[in-house]
């Protein structure tokens, strides 16, 4: 994480020093590119501060703990109503989703919640989708909300039940029980 | 668009600022740590986005992943998704500003929900928790509703 950092820092300082040049040299490409990167980035700086504003409210308003305590055992209906929430309020990309995952497992929640979960963590992250609206607006989020939830929930139900039938284990589950 | 979305932020801080100070200004650090943590690689993304724009041709970008650019356009930007890491943060400012260069909502759409849905690099870790036929199977599945998603952005917002 910190040498990727290294090497945003590295590439920027790059970018910045082509403008320099560019300004000294009279260089027009790098004159056009300053230009396109400063109203882009003004264009941004409009909506940055509200969208993180918006996203650090919500994670002080909002409790997680309550969420949890909902998903150990299997409720039917209502646990994908859970999923979903839980989903929601997920951090990180899916590589932080499977160890969570795991843990749905050892608690026993079914594999059509578990790969539901999968699903929905890629779509519904509370934060992310804060975001998304801030940015693309709310008719964009809303489209794409209501074509990839439904889809998700079915494929997790689908394929969970197809594996449920094939004896299939999640790995480093099975791992830590031998 | 901007202007409601300053109004909502500030009406809401304003409300928690009434019911809790101190929780109020505990989101405030969490909002600007936030920020700051991304910042070099916004300023990374949207340095690359001014450099494409200037350098490469309005017309060739369009032709890839511009309006006209269908089902290829998607094509190219689901591959484009699927390999990339950058974060959502990063990621929807980069989509803002192309939306702003003309480039259509199912283009982007196929770019963010791979980036998010599908993962190339992340996919050695995938196959530790769900084996590789089944993280293969997740991501192939994943990469279809990418395309159902883009197809009915398209439709509905008549692209």
């Amino acid at each position: 994480m910190k040498k990727s950092k290294i090497l945003n820092l590295v590439l920027i300082s790059i970018f910045f020093g082509f403008i320099g040049v560019s300004y000294f040299t009279n260089y027009e490409g790098g004159v056009k590119t300053a230009n396109a990167f400063l109203s882009v980035l003004i264009e941004m700086l409009k909506i940055l501060p509200c969208a993180f504003i918006l996203i650090g409210l919500f994670e002080v308003w909002i409790k997680k703990e309550t969420i949890i305590r909902h998903l150990g055992e299997n409720c039917g209906i209502k646990g994908y109503l859970w999923i979903l929430l839980l989903a929601g309020f997920s951090v990180g990309g899916l590589y932080v989703a499977f160890p969570l995952a795991e843990t749905l497992n050892k608690k026993g929640a079914s594999l059509k919640i578990i790969f539901t979960y999968l699903g929905f963590v890629g779509v519904f992250r509370i934060p992310m989708t804060i975001f998304e609206i801030s940015f693309l607006g709310l008719p964009f989020t809303i489209v794409r909300l209501m074509v990839t939830i439904p889809l998700f929930l079915l494929i997790g139900i689908v394929f969970g039940t197809i594996l449920k039938k094939r004896d299939y284990k999640l790995k480093e589950s099975t791992n830590a029980q031998q | 668009m901007n202007i409601f979305l300053w109004i909502t932020t500030a009406g809401l801080l304003i409300f928690s600022f009434i019911k809790s100070t101190e929780k109020t200004k505990v989101a405030l650090k969490i909002a600007f740590k936030k920020f700051t943590s991304i910042l070099s690689i916004f300023l990374l993304v949207m340095a690359g986005f001014a450099l494409i724009v200037t350098f490469v041709p309005t017309e060739l970008i369009q032709k890839y992943i511009g309006i006209e650019s269908g089902m290829k356009g998607i094509a190219l930007s689901l591959g484009l998704g699927s390999v990339s890491v950058m974060p959502g943060f990063a990621a929807f400012p980069l989509c803002a500003a192309l939306k702003g260069e003309g480039i259509p909502y199912y283009i982007i759409a196929a770019f963010s929900l791979s980036l998010m849905n599908v993962g190339i690099v992340t996919f050695p870790i995938e196959k530790k928790f769900l084996g590789l036929r089944v993280a293969l199977i997740r991501n192939l599945i994943a990469l279809v509703v990418c395309v159902i998603a883009a197809l009915v952005i398209k439709i509905v917002f008549g692209e």
